[in-house]
């Protein structure tokens, strides 16, 4: 257990170090500005026009923004911080040295993986962060009195953040076990989001639908796969704390179904595969 | 014309990159379901409502073409990055550049040789596209020379979005000689570029709007495989689009040039 930890530590202080972290952090920040910023003004010409809010949640406590930038950009971290940290390992023999050593190979795969949890978390303890703070800027005393409503949304938030942090991360880290070709393994893991975000919730599903029976469900069930379509289920009916996590069981279910099928595959790939 | 030789070179070991493959035979699987899906879901969706067959089989030329488009556009920011950065890390970039060529060679002929590859791969994309439309249903009493026109127009376009995004893409490689960062740069111009409108101020040099433009017309009104407007008339109306397209691919060919000749060997 020590040496997971041991490990862990390394590859956390490797990506505090990285210079991604500070690329990451600055687009987040500009990210959730401008999402603030053009909520703000939506909602402020809503006010002028018909003296109302309009059809939206509360903005103060909806997590809106929040899920869609830790959710939609980070993953694309994820992919980045997979590779390279991958990669280094790889490219500086820094893995071989590991592997020599008197520790099971999963134990180096755990210590990785904790560490990209960690450092997964910092970011969103950041990024909630901004957000509280831009949310006293925007919204201020409404803020105030809405902030245990907005508290007992952020678990909800952090869970799947971390899921779609995690199937991200595993899904470049085994592109590279596999492939052993950077270039590769970034374009397979950009693909395999830019699918799962982008394409198949959007255009392609009714397409691909069309091959089966009853297409129009079938468009909607393959949409409600990918985890874009889980996540907007998810927060279309998001509640606070247990009630949320109750209500979607079935939309955590399957993304950690994803996770924990790249775990295991991982794990597979990386005890029976010569990585070096 | 030591540029050329490089071009060769770039294009036949882009050739060998499994990368390739992958992405060849992921993008002709999407062009063979959309251009299905968008068949049957046109004519399911005008049955008894006297369905124009020239309209159906437009419609799936052009189904799926902003997604098809994206895929395009990872494929060339990945070339574009990698094609600098493996090479810089792997130690060939300071080999050719200590040879007796012009820098300004080694990046003109990376990317004529990445933008020839990239040409054909949307040639095989599109012809693969029309023969299977051809396929589904029989060539609609139209003309050939304005539905060739049009699809040509297409691929001029996603050549041209797809030569600026590898020429933005090399940039990076060139200015950031950390790998990660690079990267991570390169996967945050395409976020920012494609997928937030971040860049709304910057508009008419954004390169992804001004392709979204050309291909559905200012307004999203005029799609270039629309059969309410003739081709000259849909041409007319977007060709500054694609001039300033073209103006930007030559500027960051030139921008890459200069930056490049400053590399260390």
């Amino acid at each position: 257990m020590r040496n997971t930890f041991v490990i862990a530590g390394k590859e956390f202080s490797d990506l505090v170090r990285s210079n991604v972290m500070v690329v990451a952090l600055a687009v987040y920040c500009m990210l959730l500005l401008y999402e603030y910023y053009d909520s703000y003004n939506v909602i402020n010409n809503n006010l002028l026009q018909f003296g109302v809010v309009g059809p939206v949640d509360d903005p103060a406590i909806s997590p809106g923004s929040l899920v869609s930038v830790l959710c939609g950009y980070g993953g694309l971290v994820a992919v980045v911080l997979g590779l390279s940290s991958m990669y280094y390992e790889v490219s500086n023999r820094a893995i071989n040295t590991l592997m020599v050593k008197p520790v099971y190979r999963d134990v180096i795969l755990n210590g990785k993986l904790l560490g990209a949890v960690f450092f997964a978390f910092c970011i969103f303890v950041f990024t909630v962060l901004v957000n509280i703070s831009l949310n006293f800027v925007f919204w201020g005393e409404h803020f105030s009195r809405a902030f245990p409503a907005f508290l007992g949304r952020l678990p909800v938030v952090l869970v799947s953040y971390m899921l779609v942090f995690m199937m991200f991360y595993l899904l470049t880290v085994l592109m590279f076990l596999l492939f052993h070709r950077s270039s590769l393994a970034f374009f397979l893991a950009f693909i395999a989001w830019i699918f799962l975000y982008e394409v198949v919730p959007s255009g392609f599903s009714p397409s691909l639908a069309s091959f089966f029976p009853n297409s129009e469900q079938m468009g909607w069930v393959i949409s409600c796969l990918s985890p874009k379509g889980m996540l907007s289920l998810i927060f279309d009916r998001a509640a606070d704390g247990v009630g949320a996590f109750s209500a979607n069981i079935l939309e955590f279910f399957k993304l950690m179904l994803y996770v924990g099928a790249l775990l295991i595959s991982c794990y597979i790939v990386f005890l029976r595969r010569d990585v070096s | 014309m030591r540029a050329i030789i490089v071009a060769g070179y770039e294009f036949r070991s882009t050739m060998r990159n499994p990368l390739v493959l992958v992405s060849i035979i992921l993008l002709l699987a999407i062009s063979v379901i959309s251009a299905y899906g968008f068949t049957l879901n046109a004519f399911s969706s005008n049955q008894g409502q006297g369905t124009s067959l020239l309209s159906v089989f437009m419609t799936s030329l052009g189904g799926n073409a902003y997604e098809i488009s994206s895929i395009f556009l990872i494929l060339s920011v990945c070339l574009g990055v990698f094609s600098i950065v493996e090479e810089r890390h792997g130690g060939t970039l300071g080999v050719l550049i200590s040879k007796p060529v012009y820098r300004r060679d080694v990046i003109l002929g990376k990317f004529i040789g990445l933008s020839g590859f990239l040409l054909m791969a949307i040639s095989l994309v599109l012809a693969i596209r029309v023969s299977t439309a051809l396929i589904l249903h029989p060539m609609p009493a139209w003309s050939f020379t304005e539905i060739f026109a049009r699809i040509a127009s297409l691929g001029a376009s996603l050549f041209l979005y797809c030569v600026v995004m590898l020429g933005i893409s090399m940039m990076v490689g060139v200015l950031f000689k950390n790998i990660a960062l690079a990267i991570a740069l390169s996967a945050t111009i395409v976020y920012v570029e494609w997928f937030t409108p971040l860049l709304a101020p910057l508009n008419i040099l954004n390169p992804k709007i001004l392709y979204l433009h050309y291909l559905w017309g200012r307004h999203d009104n005029n799609f270039i495989f629309s059969v309410s407007s003739p081709y000259l008339a849909w041409l007319s109306s977007v060709f500054p689009y694609f001039i300033l397209l073209a103006a930007e691919a030559i500027i960051v060919l030139l921008i890459d040039c200069v930056l490049f000749s400053r590399e260390e060997a």
